[in-house]
C-alpha cells in the first residue's frame, strides 16, 4: 500500500469530482501491488486506503451508475490486501467508473 | 566435449553395432563376413599358384581419429596349398588379416543418395600369422628349399589385390543429402562421417554428422566432439540441437496443428504466419485465444517452453503466460511428452469498471493451459515419426532391405546443447555355418539292357506284355566339409538293405568299411528286392558286391544287376588336422532289375482306384470330393505319392492292399524313392499331424 494510506489524499464531493481525477488515480491504483485486483475486488475500500475520501453524494452517484457495487463483500478485499503475492491475473485498470448509466 | 560440436544432428553408432552393421553388409566371395565362415581364395602372384583356406572366426573393427577403421579378421585351422612352383599344404595356419581403409559418405544411385561406406579401393592389408606358425612354415618350407618371405609376400599381394578390388562396401542407411536447401531430418544439406577413436571399444563410435540448415552451412567442428552420448547399454544416439529442435520440428509441427489447411498447401508459408520465433505474426488465433509468442529453451533434463497469449471480452483485454516444463520419455517407435504446468500469469486490461464476474471469472489462464498442453502433444506426437521412420525406414535402391536396421529409442536426455535419444539397431545377420559334412550325390544309369518278356494280368482282368531290364548303375557322391581345416581325412562305410513303408530303414546290414582308392566290397545278408512275381515282387536276401574308387573327397559306386533292387546308406567321416571330427550319411538306392509294362495296364490300375473312389465316396457320402487322386506315371513327387498311399491305407478297404501291391508296378522306381525318401516322410507325416489337430 502507498505512503497515503490512512491520509487523505483527495477530498472528493461528487463522481463529477471524482472523474476529473480519474487519470491520476488510475496510475496510483497502478502502483499498488496487485492495485487492479484490489479495485475490482471493492473500490470504495481501495479509494479509502489510497486517502481518497469520498462524500455521501459522491458514493450515491456510484451507486447510481454501478448498483451492484452496494453489495460487495469485504473479504476478497482484505484478502488480497493482506496477501503479499503477485496475483498471476493482474488486473490493469484502464478507468474508473462510466461518466453515466449505458 | 560438446554434444553436436556445432552440428545440426549427430546420429552415433557404436563399435559392436557397426561391426553388425558390417558383419551383414560385408561379403567375401558371396560370403556374409559373419564369423564363423570360410572362403577359397586363389593365390596367383609371382609365380606362385595354390589356394588358400581361410576360416575366420572371428571379426573385430577399431576406429581412428583420421576417420579410418581397421576391420581385423581372425582366423584359425586355415590352410595354404601350393601347386607351384613346390607342391605342398600348410595346415593348421592361425593369425589376422587387418584391413584399415577410410569410412566417407558415398554416392547410392544418384548424386543426392548418400549412404554410409567403406572405400577398399586403397586398404592397408596386413596378414599375420602368430609366432608358432611362422615357425611352423618356415620348416615346412625350408625342407624344399622355399623361402618364407617369398610366400607371404605373394599371399599378402595376391589378399590385398582381392580386398583392393572389393571397391567401396555400402551399408543400407540411407539420406539425402542437397547442398545448399534447408533440409529435415532425413534430408541433410551436409554430411560427414567422423570417427571418435577411444582405447575403450565400449566408449569409441561412428558419428554421422550433419548440417541441416543452409545458414549453418560452415558450422560444426568435428574435433570438438571426443565422447560419445551413448551411455548405459544402448547402441546409437542420436542428437539434435535446439535450433534444429524449433526449425524442424517444433514450428512446422505447430504450424501443422494450428493451421492444417494452410499447412497442407504451403508448410513455408503458414510458419511465416505463425508469431516469433517461428514466423514474423504478430499472433494465430486458436480456441478463441491468440498466441502471440511460443518460445523455447533447452534445459539440463527439459525443455522450457513459454506461450504468451491474448484475448479479448466485451469489457476486457487480456494477455497472459504460461511456463511449462517438457521431458519425454521414449519407448521403441513412441515418444512420450508430459508437460507440467506452471499457474498463467494474466494481465487483464479493464477500461472502466466492468461487473465483477466478467472480471474475475475469466477462465484464460484454464485456456492457456489446454492449448499449451494440446499443443504440445501433437507437436511430440508426431516426433517418433520424424525421428525413426522418416529418418531410418527409408530403404536404398540395391538394398537388402531385410538388413535394414530396425531402429527403437528407450531413453531421452535433454541439456541445454541439445535433444538425444538413445536407443538400439536391430540388425538382421545372416545365418553363421556350423561345422560338420555333408554328402552330395545321386545314381545314374550306364548301361541298361533287356533281359526278358512276359505278360501280365490288370485289374480288370487283361493280359498285358511286359520287358525286364537289368541296369547298370554308377553312384557319385562328394564330401564337403563345412568350417573344417583341411585337408580332410575321411573313411566312407556303407550299409544296404530295405525300407519300412515310410523311409525308416527297416532291414539293413552290417557296415562295411570302403579303403584304398578302389576295390569291391562284398555287404553280407542284405534285403533286396525282385520285382517278380508281378505286380508287387518279392523281397531277397542275399550278399551283394558293389565296386568303388575313390579320388579326393568323391566317391564313385558301380552296382551289380544280379543283385536286384536295394537301398543303401552312404557314411563318410571326416577329420580335420586340428583332429575336429564330423560325420554325414546320404541314402541311395541301386535299381539291378525294372519292369515296364504296356500303357493300357496302367490306364487299368487307374481305373480300379477311380471306382474304389467312387465307392468311397457313396461311404462318406461326399458326393463332389475327390478323395483319392491316383497320381500320373511321370515321376510323382515322392510326398504326393506317400500321401496317396496313405490314402489308401486309411479307406481300410479290403481292396487297399491289392492296390498298393499294383503300385509297386504302376510307378516302379518313384514308388521305392517314395519310400525311401525321409524328406517325403516328413512332409506327409506333418500334414497328417495337422490332419489331427495338433
Amino acid at each position: 500500500m502507498s505512503p497515503q494510506e490512512n491520509r487523505t489524499w483527495l477530498q472528493i464531493d461528487s463522481l463529477e469530482a471524482l472523474m476529473s481525477h480519474e487519470e491520476e488515480i488510475v496510475a496510483r491504483i497502478a502502483e499498488i501491488r496487485n492495485g487492479g485486483n484490489l479495485f475490482l475486488a471493492n473500490p470504495f475500500m481501495l479509494l479509502a486506503d489510497m486517502g481518497v475520501e469520498l462524500s455521501d453524494q459522491a458514493k450515491e452517484e456510484i451507486l447510481e451508475i454501478e448498483p451492484s457495487l452496494s453489495t460487495v463483500s469485504k473479504t476478497p478485499f482484505e484478502s488480497l490486501k493482506s496477501s503479499r503475492c503477485t496475483q498471476n491475473i493482474q488486473i490493469e485498470v484502464k478507468g474508473l467508473f462510466r461518466r453515466r448509466r449505458q | 566435449m560438446s554434444l553436436l560440436a556445432g552440428y545440426d544432428l549427430i546420429f552415433e553408432i557404436s563399435n559392436a553395432t557397426l561391426l553388425k552393421l558390417i558383419k551383414a553388409n560385408f561379403k567375401i566371395q558371396g560370403t556374409p563376413a559373419n564369423p564363423p565362415f570360410e572362403v577359397n581364395l586363389p593365390i596367383t602372384e609371382a609365380g606362385i599358384k595354390g589356394m588358400v583356406h581361410l576360416i575366420a572366426n572371428d571379426m573385430k573393427i577399431k576406429l581412428h581419429a583420421d576417420d579410418n577403421a581397421t576391420l581385423t579378421i581372425i582366423f584359425s585351422n586355415t590352410s595354404i596349398s601350393l601347386t607351384s612352383p613346390i607342391t605342398i599344404t600348410m595346415s593348421k595356419l592361425a593369425g589376422s588379416i587387418a584391413i584399415k581403409a577410410p569410412l566417407s559418405i558415398v554416392n547410392v544411385g544418384s548424386s543426392n543418395k548418400k549412404s554410409l561406406g567403406i572405400d577398399l579401393t586403397n586398404a592397408t592389408v596386413q596378414l599375420t600369422f602368430t609366432p608358432a606358425v611362422v615357425t611352423a612354415i618356415m620348416n615346412q618350407l625350408g625342407a624344399l628349399n622355399f623361402a618364407y618371405n617369398q610366400l607371404i609376400n605373394a599371399a599378402s599381394s595376391n589378399l590385398e589385390k582381392y580386398i583392393h578390388n572389393m571397391g567401396v562396401i555400402n551399408f543400407p542407411l540411407g539420406f539425402d543429402v542437397k547442398a545448399g536447401v534447408d533440409g529435415s531430418l532425413t534430408q541433410f544439406e551436409k554430411l560427414e562421417v567422423h570417427c571418435i577413436e577411444n582405447q575403450d571399444p565400449a566408449k569409441e563410435v561412428l558419428g554421422l554428422f550433419g548440417i541441416i540448415l543452409a545458414a549453418n552451412h560452415n558450422s560444426g567442428n568435428h574435433a570438438q566432439k571426443t565422447t560419445t552420448a551413448i551411455t548405459g547399454t544402448h547402441d546409437i544416439a542420436l542428437s539434435i540441437s535446439p535450433e534444429i529442435f524449433r526449425k524442424v520440428l517444433l514450428c512446422p509441427m505447430m504450424a501443422k496443428f494450428l493451421l492444417p489447411t494452410e499447412y497442407s498447401q504451403d508448410q513455408t508459408g503458414t510458419i511465416n504466419k505463425l508469431p516469433t520465433p517461428c514466423g514474423a505474426a504478430e499472433g494465430v488465433k486458436t480456441q478463441g485465444v491468440t498466441i502471440t509468442k511460443m518460445t523455447d529453451s533447452f534445459a539440463n533434463g527439459h525443455i522450457d517452453l513459454d506461450v504468451s497469449c491474448k484475448k479479448s471480452g466485451t469489457c476486457y483485454t487480456a494477455k497472459g503466460s504460461v511456463h511449462g516444463e517438457l521431458t519425454l520419455t521414449a519407448s521403441g517407435s513412441t515418444i512420450k511428452p508430459n508437460i507440467t504446468t506452471e499457474q498463467p500469469k494474466i494481465d487483464v486490461s479493464i477500461p472502466w469498471y466492468c461487473k465483477l464476474a466478467a472480471a474475475i471469472g475469466i477462465p484464460f489462464g484454464l485456456e492457456i493451459t489446454i492449448i499449451l498442453d494440446t499443443v504440445m502433444d501433437s507437436v511430440m506426437s508426431d516426433l517418433a515419426d520424424k525421428m525413426i521412420k522418416e529418418l531410418f525406414a527409408t530403404g536404398l535402391p540395391g538394398f537388402d532391405t531385410s538388413k535394414i536396421p530396425g531402429v527403437a529409442f528407450y531413453d531421452v536426455k535433454i541439456s541445454q546443447e541439445g535433444l538425444t535419444l538413445l536407443g538400439s539397431m536391430n540388425i538382421n545377420l545372416p545365418d553363421t555355418a556350423k561345422q560338420g559334412i555333408k554328402i552330395k550325390g545321386s545314381v545314374q544309369t550306364l548301361i541298361s539292357s533287356k533281359i526278358g518278356t512276359g505278360t501280365v494280368i490288370s485289374c480288370k482282368n487283361k493280359t498285358y506284355s511286359y520287358e525286364e531290364f537289368a541296369r547298370l548303375q554308377k553312384g557319385t557322391y562328394s564330401a564337403k566339409g563345412t568350417l573344417m581345416g583341411e585337408p580332410l581325412a575321411l573313411k566312407w562305410s556303407i550299409t544296404a538293405g530295405s525300407v519300412s513303408g515310410f523311409g525308416v530303414p527297416m532291414s539293413t546290414s552290417i557296415p562295411v568299411s570302403l579303403t584304398g582308392q578302389q576295390g569291391t566290397i562284398t555287404i553280407p545278408s542284405v534285403e533286396t528286392y525282385l520285382p517278380f512275381p508281378l505286380p508287387g515282387g518279392t523281397p531277397v536276401i542275399k550278399d551283394i558286391k558293389i565296386d568303388y574308387t575313390i579320388s579326393g573327397d568323391t566317391i564313385k559306386l558301380l552296382n551289380r544287376t544280379e543283385d536286384n533292387n536295394y537301398f543303401f546308406w552312404l557314411e563318410v567321416e571326416a577329420k580335420d588336422p586340428l583332429n575336429n571330427k564330423a560325420k554325414s550319411e546320404i541314402q541311395g538306392m541301386f535299381e539291378g532289375d525294372d519292369v515296364e509294362v504296356e500303357s493300357g495296364y496302367y490306364a487299368d490300375e487307374a481305373d480300379c482306384l477311380d471306382i474304389l473312389n467312387q465307392k468311397l465316396k457313396e461311404l462318406s457320402l461326399m458326393y463332389n470330393d475327390p478323395i483319392i487322386d491316383l497320381l500320373p506315371r511321370d515321376h510323382p513327387e515322392p510326398d504326393q505319392l506317400l500321401g496317396l498311399l496313405y490314402q489308401i491305407i486309411q479307406t481300410g478297404d479290403p481292396a487297399a492292399d491289392d492296390i498298393i501291391n499294383r503300385l509297386h508296378l504302376f510307378h516302379g522306381h518313384s514308388f521305392f524313392r517314395a519310400l525311401g525318401s525321409t524328406n517325403a516322410v516328413r512332409i506327409v507325416s506333418e500334414k497328417r499331424l495337422r490332419d489331427f489337430g495338433r
